[in-house]
């Protein structure tokens, strides 16, 4: 399935203010890849969730999704394409109930009613919150407001999930649920968190950010076991790669 | 500052509907031939910043007293005067709704007196003016308190205006003046003070924020002889409003004109004469009371003449009196009827 | 601070009801409106002096909060708060209105007192009036029937974002004055020298978050224009509502009803 490889290649962002954030980065992301992206504060890991969905543009070389450069042309095909989770989901619910939110993206595409509902009833029983259709988002616990946030994001039937620190903020039962969440989807998946136990849990391939260069990527298991690389990189091994802190055994 | 309904008549009430509806849609056309639908999230969340940020208390110096923010003009350097407009339109329809803050009637009264003269008038006008020629910390600062004050001064006289004008308040205009502008002389110099250290705050931080509201776009400049224009309409429309009223309703704007005049020939002991008078001729009438009070009540139009003493109604009467009463205890009867019935539906399907 | 939470909480719990299904509830949203509209313009065209005419239209709010379930209480403590702001301008028409309109002995009853009843009335009808519609709709109904009066669209989506991040914007006002006062203990409000700071660094998060929301918006192909779902349909119930409570407000209008059946009992009395 070539046309849905996603591909980098060369990529420079510079900020207005003169920062560059992203300075020649190349990867290639194959159909159904989980790929995690790690990297420190600031590495500019949201860039280049950024740049992959159009919100931003490179300075200088070109993101490819399927067979079609990003551009202010393709962007209404990218964005079907690209579903993009945003690290807070109050910026992401910006509608007053939970199915408004959900059936804001299939409105905007003129899906005709009877679609949208369809889509908006798949999309909230996937993530398990059917139930809170009517929901106002400040009644929902972090948990469901990043279910929710999913929803939103599912409903425009998207081929790659882009996902800005999908665990953050949430409770250790509800980051569970949110990992069994997406174990379970088959979309091609990039995720930029600092909790590298889950990338271990749900990503075969990693990618590691330092300073806007891509300075590793490859099988997941072997990068995060690099503690020479990961210390490098203002990271650490993940916990549940480290030894046992009680007794010491090795896992 | 907001008005409540009940001061209000349905004619003032619905002519400030008209004129708020009119600069809103006027406003809405304006954006959205700017084609920037970046303002639409901004306008809505800046609409959620400002609800938030009146209810923060600014200790003022020297005083010890404390004061808020409006936030009308802060919106119109911020997102420009139609944006700035609409927004402020925006947050007084939730407070009105959620907070009985404002009547519904008087709706469009709160969206003029706090939204035209600021974004439409003090912005342009004044704000604009001695921004002109670049910022510096003190111009801004003159410009942020005067247009401020100014803003506030022009919507603390249209409520005058529009309260005179409704006859509900025995307020004489010099009284009511006397009392409404001192007390926004002091409101409007904590919000230029508020105003401007936050502008002054933002232009030191993130100076984009500031320059991308009011230079280059179309949001943000505004043709003076486009506010002219409309104003002269404006003007002209209210005018023709009030005239149609003056002439259907002498007494009323007699009423307001016999307030200008102040507090003693409304004392003038003619006034009780006439109403004694008028008292005995009541009494004598009792009988077939009800008939005239139908009569004169079945031309709503004529409720504006304030001065039609004899409709001085039942309140008066013995018989309005049962009458009242009865009336009450019949609505708490009813009101206990349902609730018990609701209550009685609820156990039994429990 | 403690009043922020408070509005707050005012406004979850009129929401919350809103939520609820009663018959009133289920009215169309433009069906209450319109009424909600013509009983104010009934109660404030009442004349200045006028009350016991205004009595009846009691029953409307009184009706409404009984088949709604509104709890009262709550109710009349927002009417406690604000019918004051109204008042303050009509307590004054008894000093200036010394014209006597009754006597019965030692009891006189100046027109300044009648008609500063008429508009205590008048307050209490118009704000039940407007907490009632609200109580019983809540603001996504409500701006749907803006949308059949042909608000445009931007409005209502910029009303309906405002209504959305009040929420969260008093919440991050809060902790910004929580955390002003742990270090300013003393301090009743913020003090000059914060102004600026406290006030303009919660703004520029706000457009930063206005920016992220844009970014979602338009991620979610959002081009400028607020598309809506379908809209409920105006039954026959929805008509008669409105029928009904017009007929009833042109009624009490018209008519002072009070005075008929006050006439009525004391002549039965007689």
């Amino acid at each position: 399935m070539s046309h849905h490889i996603t591909e980098v290649k060369e990529l420079h962002y510079v900020y207005p203010d003169g920062l560059e954030a992203l300075s020649g980065v190349s990867f290639r992301i194959y159909h159904g890849e989980s790929v995690g992206l790690v990297g420190a504060n600031g590495a500019g890991k949201s860039t280049l969730l950024m740049l992959l969905v159009g919100v931003l543009f490179p300075s200088k070389g070109e993101v490819m999704v399927g067979e079609m450069p990003v551009n202010k042309k393709t962007l209404p095909l990218i964005r079907q394409r690209v579903g993009m989770v945003f690290q807070n989901p109050d910026d992401q619910l910006f509608m007053n109930t939970v199915y408004d939110d959900v059936a804001f993206g299939p409105r905007n595409y003129n899906l005709g009613e009877p679609e949208v509902e369809k889509r908006v009833i798949q999309s909230i029983e996937k993530v398990g919150i059917a139930h809170l259709k009517d929901r106002a988002p400040y009644k929902l616990s972090g948990g469901e407001k990043r279910s929710a946030a999913i929803a939103t994001i599912l409903s425009m039937i998207p081929d790659i999930l882009a996902m800005d620190e999908p665990s953050s903020g949430l409770d250790p039962k509800s980051r569970r649920r949110l990992i069994n969440l997406l174990k379970g989807f088959s979309h091609t998946k990039i995720i930029a968190s600092h909790d590298l136990d889950m990338v271990l849990e749900l990503c075969e391939r990693t990618m590691v950010l330092k300073n806007g260069k891509l300075v590793a990527d490859g099988p997941t298991a072997e990068i995060l076991n690099d503690a020479v690389l990961l210390e490098n990189c203002g990271l650490e091994i993940p916990l549940g790669l480290q030894n046992c802190p009680v007794c010491g055994s090795t896992k | 500052m907001h008005m409540a309904d009940a001061l209000i008549s349905p004619v003032v009430g619905g002519t400030m509907w008209v004129a708020s509806a009119g600069v809103a849609a006027y406003s809405i056309k304006k954006i959205q031939s700017d084609l920037d639908q970046k303002k639409i999230p901004l306008m809505g969340v800046m609409g959620a910043f400002i609800f938030a940020a009146q209810m923060i208390n600014f200790t003022i110096p020297a005083t010890g007293s404390s004061g808020h923010l409006g936030g009308g003009m802060l919106l119109s350097v911020l997102l420009g005067p139609y944006a700035g407009f609409l927004t402020m339109a925006s947050i007084l329809a939730i407070q009105a709704l959620f907070f009985a803050d404002g009547g519904l009637l008087a709706y469009g009264c709160n969206v003029f007196n706090l939204g035209f003269f600021t974004c439409f008038i003090a912005y342009p006008l004044i704000y604009k003016q001695i921004m002109r020629r670049g910022y510096t910390p003190a111009r801004m600062f003159s410009a942020a308190m005067l247009s401020a004050v100014i803003g506030l001064q022009l919507g603390a006289f249209g409520v005058v205006l529009e309260t005179l004008f409704s006859g509900k308040t025995e307020l004489p205009f010099n009284t009511f003046v006397l009392l409404m502008q001192p007390i926004h002389l002091a409101i409007g110099v904590v919000e230029g003070l508020v105003t401007a250290a936050v502008i002054g705050f933002v232009w030191k931080a993130r100076p984009e924020i500031i320059e991308n509201a009011s230079i280059g776009k179309a949001l943000g400049s505004i043709s003076i002889k486009k506010v002219m224009t409309g104003l002269v309409v404006v003007a002209l429309f209210t005018g023709g409003i009030l005239s149609w009223f003056a002439s259907s309703h002498p007494d009323g704007l007699e009423w307001s004109m016999f307030k200008t005049a102040g507090v003693e020939e409304l004392e003038s002991s003619d006034g009780i004469h006439q109403t004694a008078g008028e008292i005995q001729e009541k009494t004598a009438f009792l009988p077939d009371y009800n008939f005239k009070a139908a009569e004169s009540e079945a031309e709503p139009s004529d409720s504006e003449s304030e001065e039609a003493w004899p409709a001085v109604s039942a309140g008066t009467s013995v018989s309005g009196v049962v009458g009242g009463t009865l009336t009450l205890a019949l609505a708490c009867l009813i009101g206990l009827g349902i609730s018990i019935v609701k209550r009685r539906g609820k156990a039994s399907a429990a | 601070m403690a009043g922020i939470i408070q509005s707050l909480y005012e406004i979850r719990f009129l929401d919350e009801l809103a939520e609820k299904r009663t018959v009133i509830h289920n009215i169309h949203p433009l069906a209450k409106l319109l009424t909600t509209l013509i009983y104010i313009v009934a109660v404030v065209s009442f004349e200045k002096y006028e009350v016991s005419g205004l009595l009846p239209l009691i029953f409307y709010p009184v009706i409404i909060i009984g088949l709604a379930e509104i709890p009262l209480l709550p109710i009349l403590k927002r009417l406690l708060l604000v019918v004051p702001f109204a008042l303050g301008i009509g307590a004054l028409n008894p000093v200036f209105d010394h014209r006597i309109v009754f006597t019965a002995g030692w009891f006189t009853l100046t027109g300044g007192w009648v008609s500063f009843f008429s508009i205590v009335i008048k307050s209490i009808l118009t704000v039940l009036a407007a907490l009632t519609v609200i109580a019983t709709t809540g603001m996504n109904r409500i701006s749907f029937a803006l949308r059949l009066l042909f608000v445009p669209r931007v409005l209502v989506l910029q009303l309906l974002l405002t209504y959305r991040y009040i929420s969260v914007l008093m919440e991050e006002v809060a902790r910004v004055l929580r955390a002003y006062h742990m270090r300013a203990p003393l301090h009743k409000g913020v003090r000059y020298n914060a102004w600026g700071s406290l006030a303009g660094n919660l703004l520029i998060r706000t457009f930063e978050r206005a920016q992220n929301v844009y970014q979602a918006m338009v991620l979610r192909g959002f081009t400028g224009e607020y598309k809506t779902g379908g809209a409920p349909q105006i039954t026959i119930t929805d008509l008669l509502y409105l029928t009904v409570w017009t007929l009833f407000f042109a009624a009490a209008r018209l008519f002072d009803i009070p005075a008929l059946i006050g006439s009525l009992v004391t002549g039965v009395v007689k």
